[in-house]
């Protein structure tokens, strides 16, 4: 009574009741209420144990404590009924309800209990045994004990509801320690009285353990997780008892072990061998822990791995003779390389992968400079076979690096930068830009007939990542136009279907603007054949009769093909008509155009009658050369100075051409007066009647140029379009800018050309042709920095 | 106050069928498990020992067993997240619940208390407050038929230190 008075009087506000509620009332107001009743309610039920000592309680509990200890010992606790539950929990429950003041006996009287069975059952059993029994003996004492505290638990339940929970809540419990829950005195009890006594001794058994089984013995791991797991249990299920008195010792340990096994390794393995050992046992070591360690160990027993078998000795593996990164690389082992990889990737980049990185680099080079090199000495070099060997390296170390090194950006980028450095290496001869776009055509011209859809498009790819290290790709760019050309105006491609497919894969990764004048040359060439058909029907019209003669126009529109040579020539009536008419007609569907006729690309056939055939043999020729053959219809004899004065074609020029009509036997179709092959003012050509025939076609091969100057030609026009688009940046740059230093400039046009690098030189001559043409000015006090002129 | 559903929230496997709860007067009552569990005490026990077929309640009445089981039978299942009684409606029957004489009703904290059922421990303790609601040491006295055996001098201390509530 006195409790519930006061504390009511001293609790809290009016009406605290209601409000707050916590378990300490419950026993407060229960056991008030309780004892006011059993006093009102004077018959006392029977059976029911009411006014009970300490003593008679504990008498009861503790009998029962024994028995369950019995009944644990043999593995039983079937005869403990409901009824013994039920009656052992009321006693409990009557103690701490009638007898208040002696809560904290009957806990301590349960916590001695207990204590003693620690000391006098379980520490005396255990320490009988030794080695794999003591660990096995542990393992056994703790389930038994942990089953005894389970059921224990249950009966004085109630200390847990309103002992010791409560007094967690108790402030004023002057020094003395808060009552542990029951599950965590057990807990602590047994620490304190078996384990601390024995876990040293448990600690070396557990690493001897682990020491066989590194030797390969086959050991019991539900034994030893069990017994680490005491470790996690005693230290209150935080880790610290766990990482101090066993993992630190653990990882010590193996730390040890694996210094010792990886120096003898490395003294007699090869650097496979090492590293397949190794990754042997960081998995068997990973195993283990999910096995029977805690899992935070598993980071931290990864470290002491990579430390002691790894970084110990990962320079001297990556560089071991005849079977170090570089051997590897030269032997294609390319397994090999991938473990490596996945071994030195467990380590700082800078310890491993970039030290990998480096010799793949290095050895990439000196493979492509071997090519680049072979390229170089062979004459007559085959295009076809460099370019595929470069391809070859590049798919090579591409899936290399995709494969075993799991496209880790460091060896991207080295392997990128190693293509660049053998691509971009000028040979004498002949530039990687040249060599590519001569692959391509010949590619399109005599394979890509027959290849699959998906053959070109990987080819193509492969072509184009290879061309995307080459860093002058605006000369590949020009090479490759004139090949289009060539390729399109002799109709020798084989798959129009190809040739857009290139083109736009260019498009799509190098802009629009790289390929505005590719994709022109192929939409002329599309309407040509529509423009031809039209062109065929008109000249049905007698009002447009061109004179029997077969005419076939190619509209080329000027700016997106290659500059040609435009020269005046004189042609025979019969043509300037037909050219006429062409150009009435094509003037009149597109208004505004003007056409300049381009003969240096024209073909054309003539019919020859010889005496040794009956039939007219059809003669294919250049347009050029067909002139200076119907100059020969009447049967005369020309010199070549009458040859000049007809077509009006400068004399080397007509040189050219009449050796090419009378200098191959075979071809023969002209007569010079003398044998010599050199021409001389004097010497006299006539038609050759006699030439032996034996085609109804006779093919002469047009008059050569040299490659050489066409190559030259080719940079030069390139490095015209250079000035004009570093011109443009510059302007555009400016502009958008208005004033710049020297350096910011000639940075930022760096930064914006992508086709090909300038050279400051040439950056600055553009500069200072701008300034003359009032496009920039100096700033008048700083000579380095410039102005836009609006 | 605390949900009455925390007790049921996790329902262990061995919890189907019945059981066969015995009153300290011999009253039997065969129950479903899940129901029965409501009782911290006795779910303790059907997971310490699975195959009972019977619990002795030794502490506990027929009469206030009956009401404690009538108690958990309601709340299992109007507790359900889908029973679609609303907490008003459970207010009302938990009120309706406690209308019973004072001596019914301490027997009741008395199960509850040792059969460990909160939810009814703490509406019974609150109906017990709320009687104890503004009234003076006097009238509880009364009410409650409890003698005053305080001195006056320890309630004289009691007041000095409680200043306040006499303001």
């Amino acid at each position: 009574m006195i409790n519930l008075c006061a504390f009511y009087h001293k609790g809290a506000p009016r009406n605290p009741l209601a409000v707050k509620w916590s378990g300490r009332w419950h026993s407060l107001v229960y056991q008030g209420v309780s004892y006011t009743m059993s006093k009102a309610a004077a018959s006392k039920p029977p059976g029911r144990p009411g006014q009970m000592t300490l003593e008679d309680g504990w008498a009861k509990l503790e009998a029962t404590i024994h028995r369950l200890e019995d009944d644990v010992e043999h593995g039983m606790q079937r005869t403990f009924t409901s009824l013994d539950f039920a009656n052992n929990y009321s006693v409990a429950f009557t103690l701490c309800t009638t007898l208040q003041n002696s809560t904290p006996e009957l806990y301590n009287r349960y916590k001695q209990q207990l204590a003693k069975y620690c000391q006098e059952v379980v520490l005396v059993d255990i320490r009988k045994n030794h080695g794999e029994q003591l660990l096995e003996c542990l393992y056994r004492r703790w389930e038994k004990y942990k089953l005894l505290g389970k059921i224990l638990n249950c009966i004085f339940q109630y200390l847990d509801r309103f002992y010791t929970q409560r007094d967690r809540y108790t402030v004023n419990r002057a020094g003395a320690d808060n009552p542990l829950p029951l599950k965590d005195l057990a807990d602590s009890l047994f620490k304190v009285h078996v384990f601390d006594g024995i876990k040293d001794q448990v600690n070396g058994i557990i690493l001897q353990f682990i020491r066989r089984e590194r030797e390969g013995e086959m050991v019991d791991r539900n034994m030893l997780k069990s017994a680490v797991e005491v470790f996690i249990v005693m230290g209150q299920n935080k880790l610290t008892l766990y990482e101090t008195d066993f993992e630190t010792i653990f990882l010590r340990d193996t730390a040890g072990y694996y210094k010792r096994l990886s120096q003898q390794w490395i003294a007699t393995d090869s650097c496979p061998e090492y590293l397949t050992k190794c990754e042997d046992r960081i998995a068997q070591e990973m195993l283990r822990v999910d096995a029977y360690l805690h899992s935070t160990s598993g980071p931290k027993l990864n470290a002491v791995m990579n430390k002691e078998l790894l970084a110990a000795h990962v320079t001297r593996l990556i560089e071991m003779e005849n079977s170090g990164a570089l051997a590897l690389l030269h032997q294609n082992k390319s397994d090999d390389l991938a473990r490596m990889y996945r071994m030195v990737s467990r380590l700082d980049d800078k310890d491993g992968v970039l030290p990998m990185c480096r010799y793949m680099k290095d050895h990439v080079i000196q493979i492509g400079l071997a090519a680049v090199a072979e390229q170089g000495k062979v004459q007559a070099a085959d295009v076809a076979a460099f370019v595929d060997r470069l391809l070859e390296i590049q798919a090579k170390y591409t899936e290399l690096v995709s494969k075993a090194f799991q496209k880790n950006q460091h060896f991207e980028q080295a392997l990128k930068e190693a293509m660049a450095e053998f691509v971009n290496k000028q040979t004498d001869k002949n530039t990687t830009a040249q060599l590519i776009a001569v692959y391509v055509d010949e590619y399109l011209k005599e394979k890509a007939g027959q290849a699959s859809e998906q053959e070109i498009d990987h080819r193509f790819d492969e072509l184009l990542m290879l061309l995307h290290h080459y860093v002058e790709r605006d000369l590949f760019q020009e090479f490759y136009r004139k090949q289009l050309a060539k390729r399109l105006l002799m109709g020798s491609t084989l798959n129009e279907d190809a040739e857009k497919s290139f083109v736009l894969k260019l498009k799509q990764k190098y802009g629009a603007a790289f390929t505005n004048r590719l994709e022109g040359m192929l939409t002329d060439h599309t309407m040509a054949g529509e423009l031809q058909s039209d062109f065929n029907e008109h000249v049905q019209d007698p009002a447009h009769d061109i004179g029997g003669l077969g005419m076939e126009v190619l509209v080329l529109t000027q700016g997106y093909w290659p500059a040609y040579k435009f020269e005046d020539i004189g042609l025979p009536a019969l043509m300037t008509n037909a050219m006429e008419k062409f150009k009435e007609f094509y003037c009149q569907r597109k208004k505004n155009r003007i056409l300049t006729w381009i003969h240096t690309l024209g073909t054309a056939s003539v019919n020859g009658k010889f005496s040794s055939r009956a039939a007219p043999v059809e003669i294919q020729v250049t347009t050029y050369q067909a002139v200076v053959l119907l100059l020969f219809n009447n049967g005369a004899a020309l010199t070549r100075q009458q040859v000049c004065a007809e077509t009006r074609l400068p004399p080397k020029e007509v040189d050219r051409l009449l050796t090419s009509l009378f200098a191959h036997k075979k071809y023969a179709v002209l007569k010079k007066s003398t044998e010599e092959d050199e021409i001389d003012e004097a010497d006299t050509f006539t038609f050759n009647r006699e030439l032996p025939v034996k085609t109804r076609h006779l093919k002469i091969p047009g008059a050569t140029r040299l490659r050489d100057e066409e190559v030259a030609g080719v940079k030069k026009e390139v490095l015209q379009d250079r000035k004009y688009v570093i011109e443009a940046v510059i302007v555009r740059i400016m502009k958008a800018r208005q004033r710049l230093t020297h350096a910011e400039l000639v940075a930022e046009v760096i930064e914006q050309l992508k086709n090909f690098k300038p050279d400051n030189k040439m950056i600055k001559s553009r500069i200072e042709d701008l300034i003359t043409r009032l496009y920039l000015k100096r700033d008048e006090t700083n000579q380095n920095l410039y102005h836009y002129l609006a | 106050m605390a949900t009455p559903a925390a007790a049921a929230a996790a329902p262990a496997p061995q919890l189907e069928g019945d059981i066969k709860l015995v009153s300290e007067d011999a009253h039997e009552f065969v129950t479903p498990k899940n129901v029965a569990a409501q009782c911290k005490m006795i779910k303790t026990m059907l997971e310490v020992s699975e195959e009972q077929e019977f619990i002795n309640l030794p502490n506990v009445k027929g009469k206030e067993l009956e009401k404690v089981i009538e108690y958990c039978r309601y709340h299992v299942q109007a507790d359900k997240p889908d029973s679609g009684v609303s907490d008003n409606d459970k207010k009302t029957w938990d009120e309706n619940f406690v209308k019973v004489d004072k001596e019914t009703l301490f027997n009741l904290i008395m199960a509850a208390n040792y059969l460990d059922v909160k939810s009814l421990l703490d509406l019974t303790c609150a109906t017990v407050a709320n009687m104890l609601k503004n009234k003076t040491p006097e009238e509880i006295r009364r009410e409650f038929n409890i003698k005053n055996d305080l001195t006056p001098e320890e309630e004289e201390e009691i007041k000095r230190e409680s200043a306040w509530l006499y303001q």
